[in-house]
C-alpha cells in the first residue's frame, strides 16, 4: 500500500510538472534546433568573405584598430574590441557615451577589421537599429521571449520542471517496466498503449542527455544573476583598492597593444580574445579588462579575467572566477553541443528531435486519458439513467 | 501496479537504460575532454548510441513482450 501510493505521488508529480513546461519545452526545443547549427546558418545567410593570407600571418595591432575607430567616429567612445578566434575578423565596439551605454547596452555598433590587414570589412548601425536576423529570434524565444531577465528567469524555472520530471519519470519507468522487456512496444494492444511505450522507451532512452541539456540549461539561465553576484562582491572587492583614483580620460590611455602584451605575459598559454575600456559598465574604470581563454576544447571555454592598469599600463593583477561561475562556464558547452564539430552537432539535432516526441507523447497520453475517462463517466451516467428509468 | 523488489528484476529493468545513460555521458565528456579528432568522433557515436537504439525499437516491426 505504502509503495503504491508513494507511486501515485510521484506519478501526480510527473504529470504536473510535465504539463506546466510542455508548451515551453517545445519552443525550446524547436527554437534550439536552428541554434545547433547557428554557425552554419550565419555562415549561410551572411556569408564572410576574407584575404587569402598564409595561416601564421600575424594580428594587426590594436593601437591602428582603436586610431581607425577613432578617425571614423571622433564623438563617439571606445568600448571593447575583440579578438575573433574561428575567422580572421577584429570587432571594434563603439558607444556614444558610456552613459548612453548605461541606458540602453544595444546604444552599441561595431567596426569589422580584417585582423590581418587591418582593412575595414564592415560598419554597422548601432544595435536598437539592426534588424534581427532568424538566430537572434530564435535565440531570445529559446532563451528570454524578448523579456531580458524576468524572461530567463520563466524560462530557467521551465527548465527546473522539466529536470523534476525527467526525475519523476525515471522514477515510475521501473515499476512500469516490472513485466516488460526493455523496448517492448504494445502496438497491437491499441494506441494508447503504443503510444505509453513509444514515451517510456524514448524517454529512458534520453535520460542522461536529457537531464544533461535540462540542467546546464537551468544554470545558463542563471547567467545574469550570477554575474551580477560576482561584479557586486569579488569584483567590487578587487577594485576597493582603487576606488578615488582619477579616471583616466579616453585620449589619454596608455597602448592597448601594450595591455595586450601585458595580458599575454601574465597568462601564458592562453589567448586574449577581448578588451574591454576603462569605464565601460562591464568593466572597471581604473583598468583595461581582458579576457583571455585557453587552447583546448574545455579551456577555451573557462575564461579568465586581466587588469591592466589605465594609468601606466602595469599588470594590476589576474582575476580568479569563483566556483559558480567555473560550473557556469563548463555548462555552456553540454547545453549547446558546439564542442565535437558536425557529428556532435548531428547528434545533438536527432536527440533534440527524440526529446519532442517524448513531449509529444506524453500530451497524446495526457489527452487520451482524459478521454478515456470522460467516456467511463459518460458509461456510467448512462446506466445510471437506465436504472432509474427501470425502477420507475 | 508496485514497486519491483528483488535485485536481479530490477537488474533486468535498468541494465540496459543504464548502460545507454554511461555511453551518452561517456561520449559527451569524450567529446569535450579530448583533443584528438578520432576521439571526439567516437564520443560523438556513443552519444548517438542511445536515440539509434530507441529509434531501432520503436520502429520494429514485431513487439516481443
Amino acid at each position: 500500500m505504502v509503495a503504491a501510493r508513494k507511486l501515485k505521488r510521484w506519478y501526480v508529480i510527473h504529470k504536473w510538472t510535465s504539463l506546466v513546461c510542455t508548451a515551453f519545452l517545445l519552443l525550446i526545443c524547436l527554437t534550439g534546433l536552428p541554434l545547433v547549427f547557428r554557425d552554419e546558418i550565419d555562415q549561410w545567410l551572411q556569408p564572410h568573405h576574407y584575404a587569402s593570407l598564409p595561416a601564421d600571418t600575424p594580428l594587426v595591432d590594436l593601437d591602428r584598430i582603436a586610431a581607425i575607430s577613432r578617425a571614423m567616429y571622433p564623438r563617439e567612445t571606445m568600448a571593447s574590441i575583440f579578438i575573433d578566434d574561428d575567422e580572421p575578423q577584429i570587432y571594434a565596439w563603439m558607444v556614444p557615451s558610456f552613459e548612453a551605454m548605461k541606458a540602453n547596452a544595444d546604444a552599441m555598433h561595431y567596426i569589422r577589421f580584417d585582423a590581418r590587414t587591418g582593412d575595414i570589412l564592415e560598419a554597422s548601425k548601432a544595435i536598437t537599429e539592426q534588424p534581427k536576423t532568424f538566430i537572434d529570434i530564435m535565440l531570445a524565444l529559446h532563451t528570454d521571449l524578448f523579456v531580458d531577465l524576468p524572461g530567463e528567469l520563466f524560462m530557467g524555472s521551465m527548465a527546473l520542471l522539466f529536470v523534476v520530471a525527467i526525475i519523476s519519470g525515471v522514477v515510475l519507468y521501473g515499476p512500469f517496466m516490472k513485466k516488460l522487456p526493455f523496448g517492448a512496444v504494445r502496438a497491437e494492444h491499441g494506441n494508447r498503449l503504443k503510444w505509453l511505450d513509444l514515451h517510456n522507451l524514448l524517454g529512458i532512452a534520453l535520460m542522461a542527455w536529457t537531464l544533461v541539456v535540462g540542467i546546464t540549461g537551468v544554470m545558463n539561465e542563471l547567467s545574469t544573476p550570477l554575474f551580477a553576484l560576482w561584479q557586486q562582491t569579488d569584483v567590487k572587492a578587487l577594485l576597493a583598492s582603487s576606488e578615488g583614483k582619477a579616471v583616466t580620460a579616453q585620449g589619454t590611455l596608455p597602448s592597448i597593444q601594450h595591455a595586450l602584451q601585458t595580458a599575454r605575459s601574465a597568462v601564458p598559454g592562453m589567448r586574449v580574445t577581448s578588451v574591454v575600456y576603462p569605464g565601460n559598465p562591464y568593466g572597471s574604470p581604473y583598468h583595461f579588462l581582458l579576457w583571455s581563454e585557453g587552447a583546448t576544447t574545455l579551456t577555451s571555454r573557462l575564461m579568465t579575467p586581466v587588469l591592466v592598469d589605465a594609468h601606466d599600463g602595469r599588470l594590476a593583477g589576474v582575476v580568479a572566477m569563483p566556483w559558480y561561475l567555473r560550473a557556469l562556464e563548463v555548462s555552456r558547452p553540454l547545453h549547446f553541443g558546439d564542442y565535437g564539430g558536425m557529428a556532435l552537432k548531428i547528434v545533438w539535432a536527432a536527440l533534440d528531435l527524440a526529446t519532442i516526441a517524448v513531449l509529444l507523447s506524453g500530451l497524446y497520453l495526457w489527452l487520451a486519458r482524459r478521454k478515456t475517462e470522460r467516456m467511463r463517466i459518460r458509461r456510467i451516467l448512462v446506466r445510471h439513467r437506465a436504472v432509474q428509468q427501470a425502477t420507475e | 501496479m508496485t514497486m519491483a523488489t528483488s535485485p536481479g528484476h530490477a537488474w533486468r529493468t535498468w541494465r540496459i537504460p543504464i548502460a545507454l545513460a554511461l555511453l551518452t555521458l561517456g561520449g559527451l565528456l569524450a567529446s569535450l575532454l579530448s583533443e584528438i579528432a578520432v576521439y571526439k568522433w567516437i564520443g560523438s557515436a556513443a552519444a548517438a548510441i542511445p536515440v539509434l537504439t530507441a529509434a531501432w525499437f520503436a520502429c520494429r516491426r514485431t513487439t516481443r513482450h
